[in-house]
């Protein structure tokens, strides 16, 4: 059993403004593989951007153990910058976060804060483009303003490649792209994680995303973690989902309905080659038992 | 977490203060800073000056705010207001004046004034050393904020003492300069008190204005006020839709920044520590997209605008600002009676 | 026999005008080719596309946000070439955007449906009464003192249409107005879309990139490259998955396993496009 890279037990948040408190997180205990890509599910306002804030030490828990890469995030004290370097998180609409003069400039903001040499940083800045699909000898001397909003997202993404974490937070990393920036967008991550291991946490609320890329779910509700696993098993649970606000990708709704209907779908199935097989097969026995 | 920030100091409420119409609230604003500056020219007359102090009481007891909420705004005014007011209870010296109490002269000589900045060089050699000697224990007292902030103004006062013993050097230290003597005179009493009411008053009827009208109100009667300017040309009704704008944006705004804080100090940007350089740097990388966005945001707005029908230079139904009642005309009358009637007191 | 349309667009060109740069020749995009359409009143119109398709320089020629280089647009009978004709084309024809915040322009949640309406000087009290209306109608009379900042993504679009409703035209354009929300707020507007066209008998004009709204549509058109390449029923549109795809388009498990199943012999109606009917089909 390989050690978990983040380690969370009984992680509490409040936030406190004035005489107001609110619980942000109640009692988060759970672990993330190393190498894995996991995401955390929830409405908005469930609490998951605070939780994977915690990840990079922009927030400290208030109570609650947390460890991450084997760096302890306190309460108080403790140094979070190397934190910062090993943990790269990637905001919501992050081509409106970009500033440099040319996309190398842009690219290279985070390495230069590493000190490292300028040839260091000269090449983790040219990986980085390379990684997301922006060949530096096109894009590396242009203005970021120029690009098409797709492009600056990754952009975005190669500041934050270019660190070389050695974990990833995406904040709902594909809202408002289209079919063909989205497919790219996941290309991208996935080629991250298998060969870099880069170990990948997606905070989304888009279901059929994250049926797509994720190995293991953590559902948030209200500040609680109200459920994980794969997300075969959670997809099934349509009445939760419900109740957490949450719809489960269409593929899996369909064949909810189709169960409810009565036809023998196992619960293993999941995909949509899976669902394909399995109702040809149910078409096929159907014919025999005409035919006999 | 700053979503609860509440724009401005406006508590909504139903009392007296509260249903007038902003368009007279602000009227008497302004009547009473006229009347102050009429009241100033007759001295020795306190009619004026005990109906202010009248009214704002009033004023505060029929917004229904507690008292308690008014005095924690006031807390700092009062003690910038006493440190400008306290001169000139000890130099108005011009006039017909007669003298209430004299202060001093107090003689002091180089001497002692020696002594004094050589107990100053102890006390600086005490303080650098907390800051500067490596032993653990020092360091925590180190820590302190109030040390850090000190270091400015303790700068600017070495500088100006070693001018000052410069300037001083050949004087012998038996020469005695006298300082003072600070005399208090009737005309200074007066000056005093009076100043030390304006501004109380002022400072409460402002505040009593702010926290009973909402900012929209306000925005839309200090607009139907201006009126008549837009015979002038100017822009009146455009300068109620930027401030609406910008009442409108503040809050999202915020949450703007602090998610680009959040952002760019993911990468590593600090603004508090590093080179001047870095620091810069970490500064653009808030403000560059900062503007950006606020660009972005002007622009849609505008298409949407545009597509609601908006064109510059319409003029408006007042949302919230309604007819002047019998309330917002028997209050007008009744101070503006009290006011003249207190010249003639 | 064809009615009056309500929005008649006959062959438009237009380009965005871009800034010449000093020493590379004058490029222009055009982003909309030679483009008819027309919209009959009280239809329900979703314009499928990808990104830059021109779906949405399309939509905004229907308010005179843009005026077309070539060809015309009328709106009710009105040119949209006719600065005076503006004011009365937007009573006709409203829009809801993008970003949800960017159109909010009021401190609280009423005076923000109100607004459309001070800014045409119409009396307080008639402000009142369209502002309730349109205010339940949406389901938002509940939220009518918060601030703008205190609403989520899908509460903002539903002031937005509030806004729009009490203006009480006869169009809404609804331009990407999702792709900025959860699922969950998508499927919510889209319906309360539907239930505006069908409780009011307005026409709806629905521009997005996703196929499960435009199969609730009366008539899909889709958009490549500034031409409509594709029109029809959505069932009609749906047929052809593989134009689809290569349109640069989503197309949603469900269809596609239904797309497949039919490959492979067994029999799918061609109108089962949400996920209820194909369960339905299939199950047959």
């Amino acid at each position: 059993m390989t050690y978990p890279i983040i380690s969370v037990k009984n992680l509490y948040h409040t936030y406190q403004s004035g005489p107001l408190q609110k619980a942000a997180l109640v009692d988060i205990t759970m672990e993330i593989e190393r190498g894995s890509c996991s995401a955390i599910i929830g409405v908005t306002g469930s609490g998951k951007s605070t939780l994977v804030q915690h990840f990079n030490g922009l927030l400290r828990p208030t109570s609650g153990a947390l460890v991450v890469d084997g760096v302890n995030v306190k309460a108080k004290g403790g140094d979070l910058k190397t934190l910062r370097q090993r943990v790269g998180i990637l905001f919501q609409f992050p081509e409106s976060q970009l500033f440099g003069h040319t996309v190398y400039a842009d690219v290279a903001f985070g390495p230069r804060r590493l000190n490292l040499s300028k040839s260091e940083v000269r090449t983790l800045v040219l990986h980085a483009l390379d990684a997301v699909g922006l060949p530096p000898r096109q894009f590396a001397q242009r203005s970021p303003f120029e690009l098409s909003g797709g492009q600056r997202r990754r952009v975005a993404l190669a500041g934050i490649l270019a660190m070389s974490p050695k974990i990833l937070i995406l904040d709902e990393p594909t809202t408002g792209l289209d079919a063909d920036g989205r497919a790219e967008f996941y290309q991208y991550i996935l080629h991250v994680q298998q060969k870099d291991a880069v170990t990948v946490i997606l905070v989304s609320h888009d279901m059929s995303e994250v049926a797509l890329l994720a190995d293991q779910l953590f559902v948030l509700h209200n500040g609680h973690l109200v459920a994980q696993g794969s997300p075969r098993a959670i997809f099934t649970q349509d009445t939760m989902l419900h109740e957490w606000g949450l719809i489960e990708p269409p593929l899996s709704e369909l064949l909810l309905l189709l169960r409810k209907q009565g036809l023998a779908i196992p619960e293993r199935v999941f995909t949509l080659d899976e669902a394909l097989s399995v109702l040809q097969e149910l078409r096929t026995i159907q014919h025999e038992r005409n035919n006999v | 977490m700053f979503k609860n920030i509440s724009l401005g100091i406006y508590y909504p409420g139903n009392s007296l203060l509260h249903r007038l119409q902003a368009r007279t609230k602000l009227l008497l604003l302004a009547w009473f800073t006229v009347y102050i500056v009429i009241a100033n020219n007759f001295i020795w007359h306190f009619a004026p000056y005990i109906v202010l102090i009248i009214f704002s009481f009033i004023g505060i007891v029929s917004s229904g705010i507690s008292l308690p909420h008014v005095w924690r705004r006031m807390r700092l005014l009062l003690l910038l207001m006493l440190l400008g007011a306290i001169p000139t209870l000890f130099f108005t010296t011009e006039g017909t004046v007669r003298p209430v109490y004299t202060l001093g002269p107090f003689p002091v000589s180089f001497a002692q004034l020696r002594w004094a900045i050589v107990i100053y060089g102890m006390l600086l050699t005490i303080y650098i050393a907390l800051l500067f000697l490596p032993i653990p224990a020092l360091k925590n007292i180190s820590h302190h904020l109030w040390l850090n902030r000190m270091k400015i103004p303790l700068i600017v006062i070495t500088l100006a003492i070693i001018v000052l013993l410069w300037l001083t050097h050949n004087i012998s230290p038996t020469t005695t300069f006298l300082v003072g003597p600070f005399v208090i005179t009737d005309l200074g009493v007066w000056s005093f008190l009076s100043i030390s009411t304006v501004f109380i008053v002022l400072y409460i009827f402002s505040l009593l204005l702010m926290m009973t009208t909402s900012p929209i109100a306000l925005v839309e009667g200090l607009t139907m006020l201006l009126t008549p300017l837009r015979l002038l040309k100017l822009p009146v009704d455009d300068f109620a839709l930027m401030t609406l704008i910008a009442l409108r944006f503040i809050p999202t705004l915020i949450d703007e920044v602090e998610q680009l804080l959040k952002a760019q100090t993911a990468r590593g940007a600090d603004y508090a520590h590093g080179t001047i350089r870095e620091r810069s740097q970490s500064l653009l990388a808030l403000l560059i997209p900062l503007l950006h966005g606020v660009l972005r945001r002007a622009s849609d707005l505008a298409t949407a605008l545009e597509s609601r029908g908006y064109e510059v230079g319409s003029q408006q139904t007042r949302l919230h600002e309604k007819r002047l009642g019998a309330l917002d005309y028997s209050v007008v009358a009744a101070v503006t009676i009290i006011t003249i009637g207190s010249f003639f007191v | 026999m064809n009615a009056t349309p309500l929005i008649d667009i006959h062959q438009i060109t237009y380009t965005y005008p871009l800034q010449m740069k000093a020493n590379s020749p004058a490029q222009s995009l055009k982003a909309l080719q030679n483009v008819s359409l027309q919209i009959q009143p009280g239809e329900f119109l979703a314009v499928l596309g990808h990104n830059g398709s021109g779906k949405s320089t399309l939509a905004q020629h229907c308010n005179a946000l843009l005026i077309p280089n070539t060809g015309h647009v009328l709106v009710a009978g009105l040119d949209t070439s006719d600065k005076i004709l503006h004011h009365a084309i937007r009573d006709c024809v409203g829009m809801i955007f993008q970003n949800p915040d960017n159109q909010i322009i009021a401190t609280v949640v009423e005076d923000d449906v109100a607004w459309a309406l001070a800014v045409r000087g119409l009396p307080a009290t008639l402000i009142a009464e369209r502002v309730e209306q349109a205010m339940t109608a949406v389901g938002i009379s509940h939220l009518r003192k918060l601030p703008p900042h205190r609403l989520s993504g899908g509460q903002k679009q539903r002031l937005a249409i509030a806004g729009v409703l009490a203006l009480r035209p006869q169009c809404i354009i609804a331009d990407e107005a999702t792709s900025q929300l959860d699922p969950l707020s998508r499927r919510e507007i889209t319906a309360l879309l539907h239930q505006l066209h069908q409780e009011l008998g307005l026409t709806i004009i629905q521009v997005t990139h996703l196929l499960e709204e435009a199969a609730l549509a009366q008539r899909v058109i889709v958009m490549d490259q500034g031409r409509i390449v594709m029109e029809g029923t959505p069932s009609v549109v749906f047929s052809d998955i593989e134009r689809l795809r290569q349109l640069s388009l989503a197309i949603p498990e469900p269809i596609e396993l239904a797309d497949r199943l039919r490959a492979s012999g067994i029999t799918i109606s061609r109108e089962a496009l949400t996920v209820e009917a194909i369960a339905r089909e299939i199950s047959r």
